[in-house]
């Protein structure tokens, strides 16, 4: 990784299409948050008499085959989604902040017996351990959450880890020392503060991988339980009707992929602008 | 009774994977109150190993180190400010996201306590003693140059009025005006607080402005302790003679420029 500190600010070219993926990325946070008021529809709401519908005035993007409004079962999967990777992100970032930051600073056996966990689970592809725990855990949203933060947190160990041990070698932490800091107060003023940055690019590629494992676990019927309107599982439940009514599927799909899209680019290009490496995976 | 006595002290460092290696054999010095040692050395000979020392950085091996008549290191928390630090590189020494004040009040804030207005003061007062402004104190690091970024560290190192400072190769990646002034300004301090250094140094013209005691690291071991400058300049034995031949041949360490920015702005 390169060194995070400090953060080396290069100026790289803003492309229109970062503002936006950006524009985007606000778009669906903004559609998540007011999707009570913005979705024509109840998402839920069962209509026989309406079923697979084309697009129309009062359903602008048509009927699933149980007659509910497209449109609003995507605005309302957003909700889900993005909620769902904010939640993954700041839980598993929690996590992996204090363990890794731990684990660096007091190096001998704290920080083996950590590094020897995080290698356990390194070991596997995270997406197979994910599977192995919602089966273990039983499926449903609530354990694939508890199973991506099982899984996410060790790769912030490992990343705060490298950051705080080359941090810690440098001459502001030992006059820090010498200056009386006891090591609480060195890990609030000296250290955190200097890893931080970096986060908010980890944090954003981080949020398009939390969707896209969210969207998996839904699609294979691990993770949302019908009837809520989620992207995953929309797919799943539209794959009947690929033949008569693709875009049961090819919207949620296009909603995944855009959001997925958005985040890796924003992310790549913060990841430039703050010489911070990508690869966490 | 000497402020400082070193008594025997060697120093190995182990290292996970690596063989250990012994850094310091059997060093002893003592130093009075109000001098300046000069610690000379070429590169590797242990200077800052002795100097992480004496700041409780790290424990002695075997050996002690007696400040002011008691050991060192028999403390759980041997940082009470009364031994002070001023590395080489200050823009490395100094955390790039905190202002001058924040800095500076670091140990103020450790060890005195002061509050308020009480503790502004104090910080003014700091930052003029070392010559920079009242309103140097809310710049970031980035703004300053290697030399102002110097007085700062030096500023830090007096705030809570300690006895000794170690000053490891203070003034080594400073421009020929610069080391002059800075020079000048630690014998101001020196004697305006009645400060006692070790100054380690690879430099022996450097050394010869400030101290008034010299010792020589050569590998670890203490090769020759002058007690005075003229003992010094008169000395013809081998070691001061290697060390006057190698200042030319031995630089520091380059300092690493750095470009940071400040974290508001
Ligand atoms: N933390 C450490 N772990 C292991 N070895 C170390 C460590 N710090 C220093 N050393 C080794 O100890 C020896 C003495 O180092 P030290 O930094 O004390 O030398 P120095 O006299 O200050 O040299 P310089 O003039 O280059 O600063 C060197 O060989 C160095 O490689
Ligand atoms: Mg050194």
């Amino acid at each position: 990784m390169n060194t995070p500190l400090p953060a080396t600010m290069i100026r790289s070219r803003y492309t229109p299409l970062l503002y936006l993926c950006a524009f985007v990325l606000i778009g669906m946070a903004g559609v998540a948050l007011f999707a009570p008021w913005i979705a024509p529809h109840d998402p839920n709401l069962v209509d026989l008499t309406q079923k697979l519908h084309g697009p129309s005035s009062a359903y602008p993007l048509g009927t699933d085959q149980l007659g509910r409004c497209l449109l609003s079962r995507l605005i309302y999967g957003a909700r889900i989604s993005l909620g769902c990777a904010v939640l993954i992100f700041i839980a598993s970032l929690a996590i992996g902040l204090f363990v890794g930051t731990l684990a660096g600073y007091r190096d001998g056996w704290v920080d083996q017996l950590l590094m020897r966990l995080c290698d356990g689970v390194m070991a596997f592809p995270s997406l197979i351990l994910v599977l192995g725990l919602v089966g273990i855990f039983g499926p449903g949203l609530k354990q694939v959450i508890i199973a991506l933060m099982l899984v996410q947190w060790v790769y912030y160990a490992r990343m705060f880890r490298g950051m705080v041990m080359t941090l810690k070698t440098e001459a502001f932490i030992a006059a820090a020392r010498v200056n009386g800091s006891s090591s609480w107060k060195i890990i609030r003023t000296h250290i955190l503060p200097n890893i931080l940055p970096p986060l908010l690019v980890i944090g954003t590629l981080e949020m398009g991988w939390a969707i896209m494992d969210i969207s998996a676990m839904s699609f294979l019927g691990l993770g949302v339980q019908s009837p809520t309107a989620e992207w995953g599982a929309m797919i799943h439940e539209g794959k009947s009707y690929i033949r008569t009514n693709p875009e049961l599927m090819i919207y949620p799909g296009l909603a995944i992929m855009l959001v997925i899209i958005s985040f890796n680019l924003v992310g790549e290009q913060l990841a430039e602008r703050f010489g911070v490496s990508k690869t966490m995976k | 009774m000497s402020l400082l006595q070193i008594d025997q002290v060697s120093h190995v460092y182990k290292r996970r994977f690596q063989p250990a290696k012994t850094v310091l054999h059997d060093v002893s010095l003592t130093l009075e109150a109000g001098r300046c040692l000069g610690l000379l050395g070429s590169s590797g000979a242990g200077k800052s190993t002795l100097g992480r020392l004496l700041l409780g950085l790290e424990r002695p091996t075997t050996g002690t180190i007696w400040f002011n008549g008691v050991d060192r290191h028999a403390t759980q928390r041997p940082f009470q400010g009364d031994v002070q630090v001023v590395f080489q590189d200050s823009f490395a020494a100094v955390n790039p996201k905190l202002t001058a004040a924040d800095i500076i009040a670091e140990p103020l804030d450790n060890f005195i306590r002061l509050k308020g207005e009480a503790r502004q003061q104090r910080l003014v007062t700091l930052i003029e003693q070392v010559g920079l402004k009242a309103t140097d104190l809310t710049k970031y690091p980035a703004q300053f140059s290697g030399g102002q970024l110097q007085r700062i560290a030096i500023a830090r190192a007096i705030a809570a009025e300690p006895r000794l400072i170690v000053l490891d190769e203070a003034v080594s990646s400073l421009d020929m005006v610069n080391k002059r002034l800075i020079l000048a300004l630690l014998a101001d301090l020196k004697r305006l607080h009645g400060l006692t250094y070790v100054f380690i140094t690879h430099d022996i013209k450097a050394a010869e402005q400030l101290c008034d005691s010299f010792a020589i690291l050569e590998q670890g071991r203490l090769v020759g302790h002058y007690p005075s400058l003229a003992a010094f300049d008169a000395a013809t034995d081998p070691a001061v003679e290697r060390m006057r031949q190698a200042k030319l041949a031995v630089h520091p360490r380059q300092r690493t420029i750095r470009k940071t920015q400040p974290n508001k702005g």
